[in-house]
C-alpha cells in the first residue's frame, strides 16, 4: 500500500522509494527499501510522520503518495 | 607556511580554513561559539540571504554553515554549505550520538572529499540517558579519523577536542569510489571534492563544469549507486559500533506529542501563534515601541537635536498645546528669523507660553539642507528615531522570539502542520512565520523570508508579505476606521483582503517557474532552550540588522527629505489626485494620505480621520492603502532583501494592485 493510506500506530516496511532526489534524501535520513518504519502520526491535510528508532521525519502527503509500503 | 611575521598574520596568509560542518540541530554553535569567542562577523553568502558566521581561532578561521543532511544542492543551504567546504582546509564534523545512523552519513561524505576530517561525538550525555552506547575507539578506527566524545552544552570534552584539531586528517574513504574520483579528477582536471560531487550528481557543480565538457560529464553522475553504497556502510558501522540497552523507548516527550496531536496539535499553533501575536504584536509593537518612540524617540532624543539646531539657524517653532484628550487646544507660532541665540527676548516669550502646559513642538526649518537632515523626515531625526526607538525593540523581539522556535525544535513541527495550506499559495510550511510576523510589522517579517529555504518561496512570500498584510500599527487604524464604518464594511474589507492575499499567491505560483517544495524533514526532538545560545543569537542577528540595514534607512530619509524639500513629494500627491478622486471616488485629499502612507504607514490611514467618508468609499480607501506597500523602512528592507530589480517590481505591482483593487471595489461599491 501507499505510505499515504497508513495510519497511526502501523509498523511498516519501506518497498518502494520514488527514483528520484526524494529517494537521494532518505537515503541521506537513514531510509532505503527495506527499512522498517512506523506510522507516528498523521496530520490533517495528509502529511505523515514516520519514526524510526530515536528519529522522526515528516513526509509531504505528495511525497507520501508516491512511497509503497508493506505492512508488518 | 614560513615565518612568523606579524604582518602576514594581519592579511591572513597563514590561517587555514577550519569549516564546522553537522546535521541540523546538533548544537553546531556552541562549538563555533566556543571557539570563536565573542568576536564574529556575520555575512550574507553572496547573492542569498543565508547568514554566514565567520571567527577566528588561533590560526584558523572558523567558519559556521548551515545545517544539511548531505553533500549536494538541494536547497539554499546546502549549496552554500558546499561551497564553503569546497574551499576548506579542515572539516570538523559535529555529530549527534543519539542520531549516528542519521548523521554519518553526511560524515562518510565528508570522509569521502578527501579533506581533513575530525569528529565531534557530541549529545554523548542523551545518549547515555537512552541507553545508546557508542563503542568510541572502534568508531575512530573505522572511519579513521579522530573521534572526540562531548557534551557540548556543558563544555565536556572541548578540552581533548581542541587539542585533536591538529590531529584532523583524511579518513578511509571508499575503495571504489576513490579510484573513481581519481579517474574523474585526472581526466577533466579537477579537484577531488569536486569529482565526488560530479560522480553524486551535483546540479551545481555540472552546471559549472557542462559547459566546459559538453555532454561528456553527465557520464559520471551514478547518484543513486554511490548514496545507497555510503548508507549500506553506515548502517554496518552503527551496527559495529552501536549497543542499545533498551528496546527504543519513546521517542519525544510530552509536548513533542502535544504539538502533533491532529487536534491538540492545532490548538497548541494557536496558543503559540497568540503568544507570539500578544508579545511581538502588541506588547512590543505597540506598548513598548509608543514608549520608546514617542517618549525617548520624539520628545527627547528629536527635541533636543532639533532645538539645538535651532539655536543657530533660523527657524519657525509651532507649539500645540495638548489637552487632556490629546487634542490641540491652542496653537502658537514663534519665528526666529536668525536662531534661537540670537532673540532671548522672543525665547522667553516662548519658555513662558509652554510653562505647566503639556506641548508638542514643530520644528520648521528654512534651509533646504536643514529640512532634508533635521526636518519631519530628516535623516539625523526621523531616521535614528526609525533605527534606534522603533526598530530595534522590534528586531529584538522578533529575533528572540524566532530563535526560542528554533532553539526548541518546535519551528519544523509548525512548519509540518501547516504545510498542505501553504503549498497552495506556492509556500511550504515554514511560511507561517513570516505570515504571522507580518500582522506584527512587515519589516521585519520581510527579513525572517530568510527561513524559506528557497530563492521561489522568498520572492513570493515577499510580494504577500508587502502588498497583502497590514501591520500593527495600520491595523490599530485600521479597526477603529472600520469600526465606524459598521458591520458590512468590516465584512467586505476582511473578504476583500483575504481574497488578493490568495489570488497574489496563487498566481506567483501560476506564473514563477517550479514549485512548493514537497515536505520531508527530519524532526528534532523538543528541548528547553538555552538562555546563553537564545541571547547570543539574539545579538548577532540584531547588530547585523542594524549595521545592514541602517544604510538603506538613511538613503531613504535621504531621498524623501530631497523630494520634500523639492516638492516633488507635492507633485506625486497632485498627480494621485484625479486618480484618487475619478477612480476611487475618494476626496483629493485622501491621496495625501496615500503618500503619507509610504513615509509610515499608520499615518496614512490616520489621514482618512478627517475625511468624513462614507462607509463604502471607507473600505475603498483602506483596501487600497492596506495593498500599497507599507513604509519606506519595509520597502528599504525588501530592496536589500530582494535586490533592488526585484524590489521595485514588487513595490510597482503594489501600486497597481493597490489602485486597481481599490477603483473595483469603489466602482462596485459607491
Amino acid at each position: 500500500m501507499k505510505l499515504s493510506d497508513a495510519r497511526p500506530g502501523m509498523e511498516l516496511e519501506v518497498y518502494k522509494l520514488p527514483d528520484d532526489s526524494i529517494k537521494a534524501h532518505f537515503v541521506r535520513l537513514g531510509v532505503t527499501e527495506g527499512t522498517k518504519v512506523k506510522c507516528a502520526y498523521k496530520l490533517p491535510g495528509g502529511t505523515v510522520v514516520i519514526s524510526k528508532r530515536h528519529q522522526e521525519i515528516a513526509v509531504g502527503s505528495e511525497i507520501a503518495k508516491k512511497i509503497i509500503v508493506k505492512k508488518i | 607556511m614560513h615565518a612568523h611575521k606579524s604582518a602576514e598574520i594581519k592579511t591572513g596568509k597563514e590561517f587555514k580554513k577550519l569549516v564546522l560542518v553537522g546535521n541540523p540541530n546538533v548544537g553546531k554553535s556552541i562549538f563555533f561559539n566556543y571557539l570563536t569567542g565573542l568576536y564574529v562577523e556575520v555575512s550574507n553568502y553572496p547573492g542569498t540571504t543565508v547568514e554566514i558566521l565567520k571567527g577566528k581561532y588561533k590560526n584558523f578561521i572558523v567558519y559556521d554553515t548551515p545545517g544539511i543532511y548531505g553533500l549536494s544542492s538541494f536547497n539554499d543551504e546546502e549549496r552554500i554549505a558546499k561551497n564553503i567546504i569546497i574551499d576548506a582546509d579542515v572539516i570538523l564534523n559535529v555529530v549527534d550520538a543519539v542520531n549516528l545512523e542519521r548523521d554519518l552519513f553526511l560524515t562518510l561524505q565528508l570522509i569521502d572529499t578527501g579533506k581533513p576530517v575530525i569528529v565531534a561525538l557530541n549529545m554523548m550525555d542523551e545518549a547515555e540517558r537512552k541507553k545508546i552506547k557508542i563503542n568510541v575507539e572502534r568508531l575512530s578506527k573505522l572511519l579513521g579519523v579522530p573521534v572526540i566524545p562531548t557534551v557540548a552544552v556543558k563544555q565536556i570534552g572541548f578540552d581533548k577536542l581542541v587539542n585533536a584539531i591538529e590531529n584532523a586528517c583524511i579518513g578511509n574513504r571508499d575503495k571504489k569510489l576513490l579510484d573513481k574520483i581519481l579517474f574523474v579528477s585526472r581526466k577533466f582536471n579537477i579537484s577531488e571534492i569536486e569529482s565526488l560531487l560530479l560522480v553524486e550528481g551535483d546540479s551545481e557543480t555540472v552546471d559549472k563544469l557542462k559547459t566546459k565538457f559538453d555532454g561528456e560529464i553527465y557520464n559520471y553522475d551514478e547518484r543513486e549507486k554511490v548514496y545507497i553504497e555510503r548508507r549500506n556502510r553506515v548502517n554496518q558501522i552503527v551496527a559495529e559500533v552501536v549497543s542499545i540497552d533498551t528496546a527504543g523507548g519513546r521517542i519525544s516527550g510530552l509536548i513533542g506529542r502535544i504539538a502533533m496531536h491532529p487536534i491538540f496539535g492545532i490548538v497548541f499553533i494557536g496558543l503559540v501563534l497568540y503568544l507570539a501575536y500578544l508579545i511581538i504584536g502588541k506588547l512590543i509593537a505597540q506598548d513598548l515601541v509608543d514608549f520608546t518612540e514617542n517618549k525617548i524617540g520624539v520628545q527627547i532624543y528629536e527635541y533636543n537635536v532639533k532645538r539645538f539646531v535651532a539655536n543657530y539657524f533660523p527657524v519657525e517653532i509651532n507649539v500645540n498645546v495638548i489637552g487632556e484628550d490629546d487634542e490641540i487646544v491652542d496653537s502658537r507660532s514663534f519665528i526666529f528669523e536668525r536662531g534661537l541665540k540670537k532673540s532671548p527676548e522672543l525665547l522667553s516669550e516662548l519658555q513662558n507660553f509652554v510653562r505647566g502646559k503639556n506641548v508638542e513642538y514643530e520644528f520648521n526649518f528654512k534651509n533646504p539642507i536643514l529640512v532634508i537632515f533635521f526636518g519631519e523626515f530628516g535623516v539625523l531625526t526621523m531616521t535614528v528615531r526609525y533605527l534606534l526607538f522603533l526598530l530595534l525593540p522590534l528586531v529584538v523581539g522578533f529575533y528572540l522570539m524566532l530563535a526560542i522556535l528554533e532553539d526548541s525544535g518546535y519551528l519544523p513541527r509548525l512548519a509540518t502542520f501547516v504545510d498542505k495550506l501553504m503549498n497552495y499559495i506556492g509556500l511550504n510550511g515554514k511560511a507561517i512565520i513570516p505570515t504571522i510576523l507580518g500582522f506584527g510589522c512587515v519589516t521585519m517579517a520581510t527579513i525572517t523570508t530568510r527561513l524559506l529555504s528557497t530563492t521561489r518561496e522568498k520572492r513570493i512570500m515577499t510580494a504577500i508579505l508587502q502588498i497583502t498584510i497590514p501591520c500593527s500599527a495600520q491595523l490599530a487604524v485600521i479597526t477603529t476606521l472600520l469600526m465606524r464604518a459598521g458591520f458590512n464594511a468590516i465584512l467586505t474589507y476582511i473578504l476583500v483582503m483575504f481574497s488578493v492575499f490568495v489570488f497574489v499567491g496563487v498566481v506567483l505560483n501560476k506564473i514563477l517557474p517550479g514549485g512548493a517544495t514537497p515536505l520531508l524533514i527530519d524532526l528534532p526532538p523538543m528541548r528547553i532552550p538555552r538562555i546563553d545560545n537564545l541571547i547570543r543569537k539574539t545579538w548577532m542577528r540584531t547588530f547585523y540588522f542594524i549595521k545592514e540595514a541602517g544604510m538603506w534607512f538613511f538613503i531613504g530619509a535621504f531621498a524623501i527629505g530631497v523630494m520634500q524639500v523639492t516638492g516633488l513629494l507635492d507633485k506625486w500627491i497632485q498627480l494621485l489626485s484625479p486618480l484618487t478622486v475619478s477612480w476611487l471616488q475618494l476626496p483629493a485629499e485622501a491621496s495625501r494620505a496615500f503618500i503619507m502612507g509610504i513615509v509610515r504607514r499608520d499615518f496614512g490611514a490616520a489621514g482618512f480621520y478627517s475625511l468624513d467618508l462614507t462607509p463604502m468609499q471607507t473600505v475603498a480607501g483602506l483596501v487600497t492603502i492596506t495593498l500599497l506597500v507599507p513604509c519606506i523602512a519595509s520597502l528599504m528592507v525588501m530592496l536589500k532583501e530582494r535586490g533592488v530589480v526585484e524590489g521595485l517590481i514588487i513595490w510597482i505591482s503594489s501600486w497597481v494592485v493597490a489602485f486597481t483593487v481599490g477603483g473595483i471595489v469603489s466602482q462596485i461599491l459607491i
